[in-house]
């Protein structure tokens, strides 16, 4: 049996089946790879998309909103006295309003700067409607020196203590005067969270420690009620996210080395689930790069359902090479090993004394050419074996004769 | 009467008890001892170097000492 064509064939069949499944998974392999680049790509283009939708409308309604605002009389008088309480009794409504239908987290209402100081580094703040208790302070912010250098709207993202929010500044005038500012900001969690519902994937906001101040973020931290990150990284902090668990978003490169347009960095398992993990830089109001977003797109359906595609091919192609490897085996030994066969167990008879048992050639093929060949050997054998006995009767009956 | 001759009498012999092909079984005692048995005769020679072979063929064929 181990001599045989037919296992000769059956192992060569065996054989390029190992091969071609080895084939189909690295190929199915391969699309995997691909798919996971392409959509890791999508998903960084599609965030930076809508992020940059998300600040142009929120940048838009806020500075709508503020304006209509602003209209109130009884405003610019308060701002002119700096009177706190009243600008925060003012503004509360308003504020818990636009915080839960638009995610506004921050209302600041700035002092002018003193009289011939035209580019302060730093403003006063009047009241935090947020947050009333805290006022009274210098803030030096970028927001704050361009509002009080331009005098006119200032929008843009700008990183304060508790992280980077999307801010729009606009000056009060009371009689054509400036008496100070009003400032509205969206934290970057409330985009992030916007982001993670229209697409399903999870964010977080990473900036350079070195732009930060380690005692501040401490404090804001612990104001919040979170847990003090600010070791969990060597030189990036990760200040806003929408994980259940941020460490995913741990990262060891700097924001200076992200590309412009986003970069795809790798794939990465955890609980059981697969994400694919990339990054797109953000730049301030100043145009400086100040942080950058990583988004992590989950593939685990993408990975079960190339997972399961793999497994059908392999199955399918198994079950179709073993249906030609039966239907070959099944020619083969139609048109050759029977034929075959045939002959040898004719030349076996014909030895054995069944002289007149005929090769008929059972096609016009190559094994056909061999019974034509092989019949007319038979013939031949069959006349020398007559002759010789011929000659032998004829021997014997002479010498019968002459004894 | 040779050892061949009597050798080719009691493998028919067995063919008959058994209901054996004749021929394919001689044909395959023929190839494998290099004589033809359908020739043998009482008178034949003896071929002691034949004559081996065809009793292993014998043994291994048909199970039978010739």
């Amino acid at each position: 049996m181990l001599g045989t064509i037919k296992f000769k064939m059956i192992v060569v069949i065996a054989i390029t089946v190992g091969l071609g499944a080895l084939a189909v998974t690295w190929r199915f392999q391969r699309v995997y790879e691909d798919n996971v680049r392409l959509l890791s790509r999508e998903s960084i283009r599609s965030a930076a998309a809508a992020f940059g939708d998300l600040e142009r409308t929120s940048t838009d309604l806020m500075v709508a909103s503020l304006t209509a605002f602003l209209r109130d009389p009884a405003i610019a008088p308060a701002v002119a006295a700096k009177d706190h309480d009243r600008l925060v009794a003012i503004s509360t409504p308003t504020f818990v309003d636009y915080k839960a239908r638009y995610g506004l987290t921050n209302w600041n209402w700035w002092e002018k700067e003193p009289d011939g100081e035209a580019a302060p580094r730093a403003l006063r703040n009047i009241a935090r409607v947020q947050r009333p208790e805290k006022f009274g302070d210098l803030v030096e912010r970028t927001a704050t020196q361009r509002i009080a250098a331009e005098k006119k709207l200032v929008t843009g993202l700008d990183l304060g203590f508790t992280g980077l929010a999307l801010r729009a500044l606009l000056p009060v005038e009371q009689d054509g005067r400036i008496v100070g500012y009003v400032e509205w900001g969206l934290e970057l969690k409330t985009f992030l969270e916007r982001m993670k519902k229209l697409s399903g994937d999870e964010y977080g906001l990473v900036v350079e420690k070195s732009a930060m101040n380690r005692e501040q973020w401490a404090s804001t931290r612990k104001h919040l009620g979170d847990r003090d990150n600010w070791d969990d990284m060597k030189d990036l902090l990760l200040v806003q996210d929408t994980a259940q668990d941020p460490t995913i978003f741990q990262h060891e490169g700097t924001i200076a080395d992200v590309p412009e347009d986003g970069e795809a960095l790798e794939v990465r398992e955890r609980n059981g689930r697969t994400y694919s993990r990339g990054v797109f830089p953000i730049s301030d109001m100043a145009g400086r790069r100040i942080g950058a977003i990583f988004v992590l797109h989950d593939l685990t359906a993408l990975q079960s359902e190339m997972s399961e595609s793999r497994q059908h091919a392999i199955v399918t192609m198994v079950v179709l090479m073993a249906v030609l490897a039966l239907v070959l085996i099944g020619v083969f030994q139609a048109l050759v090993v029977r034929r075959l066969e045939r002959m040898t167990r004719v030349a076996t008879r014909v030895v054995g004394g069944e002289f007149d048992l005929e090769v008929v050639p059972a096609a016009g093929d190559e094994i056909g050419a061999f019974e034509t060949l092989f019949e007319q050997f038979r013939v031949l054998f069959v006349a020398l074996l007559e002759q010789t006995q011929g000659e032998e009767r004829s021997r014997d009956e002479r010498a019968g004769r002459g004894s | 009467m040779g050892l061949t001759y009597e050798a080719k009498r009691k493998v028919e012999q067995v063919i008959a008890e058994r209901g054996l092909n004749a021929a394919e079984v001689k044909g395959k005692l023929s190839l494998r001892s290099g004589m033809l048995l359908a020739f043998v005769k009482p008178d034949s020679p003896d071929d002691p170097v034949k004559l081996e072979k065809l009793r292993a063929a014998a043994r291994e064929l048909l199970q039978i000492e010739l």
